[in-house]
C-alpha cells in the first residue's frame, strides 16, 4: 500500500496554492479545501507541535491534514501551512486502523514541507507514490479521558456528531475513538470554527468528529440541530488549562501591574495631550472631488448628444453665415 | 433585478480587510443605506474577524481560494437590488486556470459580472517604481483579464452594448507619503492612472469621438480609501521586492471612503439598465409613431399597436421604480468617485 502527499501555502511569489498534490486530485477539490479551511481567521495558535487536524474524503481520496501557522508572513500577516497525507478511497479501511498511529507520530509522518529544501522556489508537483509507514497496531493510549460518551457514541453515530474539547485531553479522547473497532472510517475536524464545517457539509463532506476552538466540554450532538443530546458529566480538564502553544514569543513582557486595591496612577498631563497634527492628517475625511464629481451614464449620454446636437447647430450656423457673406460679397461686386 | 459584484486585486492588496469594513460598515447601516445578507450567519462570518481586527488588531487572515454570498442593498427600508458578492484570493489572477479553479471562476465571474471593483494598494502605487507597482497591483493582469473578456468582445461589436463599471479602490491611503495626499490626492491619482493605464486608455479611446463604442457604457471611477483612518496605523517595514509593506495597527480603526466605490458600483450599473430601458422606451414609441401614420395600419395591426402601449407602459413603470433608487445611490456614491480619465 502507498500514500500521497499534500502541501498548500504561500510563498512570496505565489498566492496560496497546492504546491504537492496528490495525482487524482482536482484543482476543484483543492479550491474546495482552501475555500473551507480559509476559515478560520487566525492560525497564531497553532504549530507544527499543536496543529489543527483534519480527515475527511474528497474526491477519490482520504486526506489526513495538518493546518498551523507557517511562521512566515506576507505583507505582515500570517501565512497558513496546510499539510499530510492522502490514500485512496479503496484503501478506507486499512487506513482507519492506521490512524491512531499517523495522528500519534504527527510531526513526524504528515510534515511534508519538512522535504522541501526551499519553499521560496518551489514549483507546483504531483506527490509521488510513497511506501506504507511502519505502523504498529494497538498502540497505548495513556491517560485516556472517560470514555462512556464514547461508548454512547457508538449507538448514535448515525444521529450524533462527537464534540470534544481542543485540548490535549480531547487529542487523546480522539484517537481513542478512532482506535475504537466499533466504529467504520470516522472523519474528523479537530482545531476549527463552525464556518469550515458548514462549508465541508456544503461540498458533502459529512464530519463526525468536531472540536472548535472554543468547545470546552465533551458531548454528543444533532447532527440535524446541533442540540446537545448527551453531554460528559463532571468533566474536569486534566490537561494544563492553556494548551501548548508555539515555541516563538508572541509578545513582549508586560509590566507589572499594580496591587488591585492601589489607585490607578495618572497619567502625565504631557502625555495625555493630542500631538500636533501634520499637515495633512485629515486628508481623507477632507476629501472632496468637488466639480469632479463623476457622472452617471445616463448623464454621459445626454452631455454627448447635447455636444453632438450643439456642433451640429453650430456647423449650420456658420454655413448660414458663409452663406451670408457670400451673397454680400456678390452683391458689392454688382453680381446678382 | 440582480447585480453580480466580483472583487478582485493583486495578493496583498487589501480585498480582504476593504471587504470586512464594508460589510461591517453597511450591516449597520451608513447613509440611509444598508445590506443584508441571505441568512444571519452569513453576516457573523464576516463580522468575526472583523472583531478581531478591531479588538486584537489583528490583520485579517489572507483569504484562501473564493468566497461567494448573497446580499441585498437597501435605502431608508426600501429595497433597491439584490447582488451576489464574489470575493477571490489575489493570486488567482496570475495563475494559469488549468492550475487553479480560482482561477477558472474569476475569469468566468468576470465575464458574467455587470460591475468589477479592482482593489489596489495606494501605497504600493505611490511608493514603488511604476514598474514594480504594475506587478504588485496585478494592474496588467486585470487589464489582460477585462480586455479578454469585457473590452474585446464590444470592439468586435459582440456585446455592444453590455459594457461593465469599474471601480478602482486604491486602500491604505492614510499611510501614504504627504505630497500623494496634497490638493485632493492629485499625485496619487496621476500615479494611478499610469499603473493602470491599460484600463485608462481602453476607456478614455472610447470617449473619442471616432468610436463606435458608447463611452457611458464604460463608467470608471477611483478613490482613495483607508480602513484603518488617519494616524491609526504606522508602516513597520516599506518591503522591497514580492514583500509588501509591514503595517501595525495602533489605534482603534475609523474607516473613511469605504462605501463609496460598493454604491458607485451598484448606482452606476442601475443606471446604465436605466439607460437601457429609456432607449427601449423610445424605440418603442417610434415604432407607434409610424404605425400611428397609417390608418390602415392602425386597423390592421390593432393588436400588435396595443401590445406596444402596454409594453412601453411597462417598461416606463419600471423606470419609475427604478428612478428614486438611482438617484439616491449615485447622488452619495458619484459624488466622491474621481473619474479614471484624466479631464
Amino acid at each position: 500500500m502507498n500514500y500521497e502527499t499534500f502541501l498548500f501555502t504561500r510563498n512570496q511569489q505565489r498566492d496560496f496554492t497546492a504546491f504537492m498534490r496528490p495525482k487524482e486530485l482536482t484543482n476543484k477539490e483543492i479550491s474546495t479545501i482552501a475555500s473551507a479551511v480559509g476559515n478560520v481567521n487566525d492560525v497564531s495558535e497553532l504549530s507544527p507541535e499543536w496543529p489543527a487536524l483534519y480527515c475527511f474524503p474528497i474526491g477519490e481520496y482520504i486526506l489526513l491534514l495538518r493546518h498551523y501557522d507557517s511562521g512566515r508572513t506576507h505583507a505582515g500577516r500570517n501565512i497558513p501551512l496546510l499539510e499530510g497525507i492522502a490514500v485512496k478511497r479503496t484503501r478506507a479501511r486499512h487506513f482507519a486502523a492506521a490512524l491512531p498511529h499517523f495522528l500519534a507520530h504527527q510531526a513526524d509522518l504528515l510534515a511534508v514541507v519538512r522535504n522541501v529544501p526551499d519553499i521560496e522556489t518551489q514549483t507546483v508537483q504531483k506527490s509521488p507514490d510513497l511506501p506504507w509507514p511502519d505502523v504498529q497496531a494497538g498502540e497505548a493510549i495513556e491517560g485516556a479521558a472517560d470514555d462512556s460518551l464514547v461508548n454512547e457514541f457508538v449507538a448514535r453515530l448515525t444521529e450524533d456528531r462527537l464534540f470534544i474539547p481542543f485540548n490535549p485531553d480531547g487529542r487523546l479522547m480522539l484517537i481513542a475513538a478512532l482506535s475504537d473497532p466499533r466504529f467504520p472510517s470516522l472523519y474528523f475536524a479537530f482545531g476549527t470554527n463552525s464556518d469550515v464545517v458548514a462549508r465541508l457539509n456544503k461540498a458533502e463532506i459529512d464530519i463526525d468528529i468536531v472540536s472548535y476552538f472554543n468547545t470546552n466540554l465533551p458531548s454528543l450532538r444533532s447532527r440535524t440541530t446541533n442540540e446537545i443530546t448527551s453531554e460528559l458529566t463532571g468533566y474536569v480538564s486534566s490537561a494544563p488549562k492553556s494548551r501548548p502553544k508555539p515555541a516563538k514569543p508572541i509578545k513582549p513582557d508586560l509590566p507589572d501591574l499594580p496591587p488591585p486595591d492601589a489607585p490607578a496612577p495618572m497619567r502625565p498631563l504631557r502625555e495625555t495631550r493630542a500631538e500636533p497634527k501634520k499637515p495633512h492628517d485629515d486628508a481623507l475625511k477632507r476629501y472632496d472631488t468637488g466639480e469632479d464629481a463623476m457622472l452617471t451614464p445616463r448623464q454621459m449620454a445626454r452631455k454627448s448628444q447635447e455636444a453632438e446636437q450643439q456642433t451640429e447647430a453650430e456647423s449650420e450656423k456658420s454655413e448660414s453665415v458663409i452663406g451670408w457673406l457670400g451673397g454680400l460679397i456678390a452683391r458689392l461686386l454688382g453680381r446678382k | 433585478m440582480s447585480l453580480k459584484v466580483t472583487l478582485f486585486g493583486g495578493t496583498g492588496q487589501g480585498k480582504t480587510t476593504y471587504t470586512l469594513a464594508l460589510l461591517y460598515l453597511m450591516a449597520a447601516g451608513i447613509e440611509g443605506f444598508r445590506i443584508e445578507a441571505e441568512d444571519a450567519n452569513t453576516s457573523t462570518k464576516y463580522l468575526n474577524p472583523w472583531r478581531d481586527f478591531v479588538i486584537a488588531k489583528k490583520w485579517p487572515a489572507p483569504t484562501m481560494g473564493r468566497r461567494e454570498d448573497q446580499f441585498n442593498l437597501v435605502f431608508q427600508n426600501e429595497f433597491v437590488t439584490d447582488f451576489r458578492w464574489v470575493d477571490y484570493q489575489g493570486g488567482a489572477i496570475n495563475i494559469p486556470t488549468d492550475e487553479s479553479d480560482e482561477s477558472a471562476q474569476l475569469h468566468a465571474d468576470i465575464q458574467e459580472s455587470n460591475a468589477v471593483i479592482i482593489v489596489a494598494d495606494a501605497h504600493t502605487i505611490a511608493t514603488r517604481p511604476i514598474i514594480e507597482a504594475e506587478m504588485l497591483t496585478s494592474s496588467t493582469y486585470i487589464f489582460n483579464l477585462l480586455n479578454t473578456y469585457k473590452f474585446k468582445e464590444a470592439v468586435r461589436g459582440e456585446g455592444i452594448n453590455n459594457g461593465i463599471t469599474i471601480a478602482l479602490v486604491l486602500t491604505k491611503a492614510d499611510i501614504l507619503p504627504d505630497e500623494f495626499k496634497a490638493n485632493n490626492y492629485q499625485g496619487l491619482f496621476e500615479r494611478s492612472r499610469e499603473v493602470f493605464r491599460g484600463v485608462v486608455d481602453f476607456v478614455e479611446e472610447q470617449r473619442s469621438q471616432t468610436s463606435s463604442l458608447r463611452p457611458w457604457l464604460y463608467p470608471a471611477g477611483m478613490i482613495p480609501v483607508s480602513i484603518v483612518g488617519e494616524g491609526n496605523a504606522t508602516v513597520v517595514d516599506p518591503g522591497q521586492g514580492y514583500e509588501l509593506a509591514t503595517v501595525s495597527l495602533t489605534n482603534a480603526p475609523q474607516p473613511v471612503n469605504v462605501h463609496f466605490p460598493f454604491l458607485y458600483a451598484i448606482g452606476n450599473e442601475l443606471d446604465r439598465n436605466a439607460l437601457t430601458l429609456e432607449e427601449e422606451v423610445g424605440e418603442l414609441e417610434e415604432r407607434l409613431s409610424r404605425m400611428n401614420r397609417n390608418v390602415l395600419n392602425k386597423i390592421l395591426r390593432g393588436r400588435t399597436i396595443k401590445q406596444l402601449h402596454q409594453e412601453r407602459m411597462d417598461v416606463a413603470e419600471t423606470l419609475k421604480t427604478l428612478e428614486p433608487k438611482i438617484r439616491a445611490v449615485t447622488s452619495v456614491a458619484n459624488k466622491k468617485m474621481r473619474s479614471l480619465i484624466p479631464s
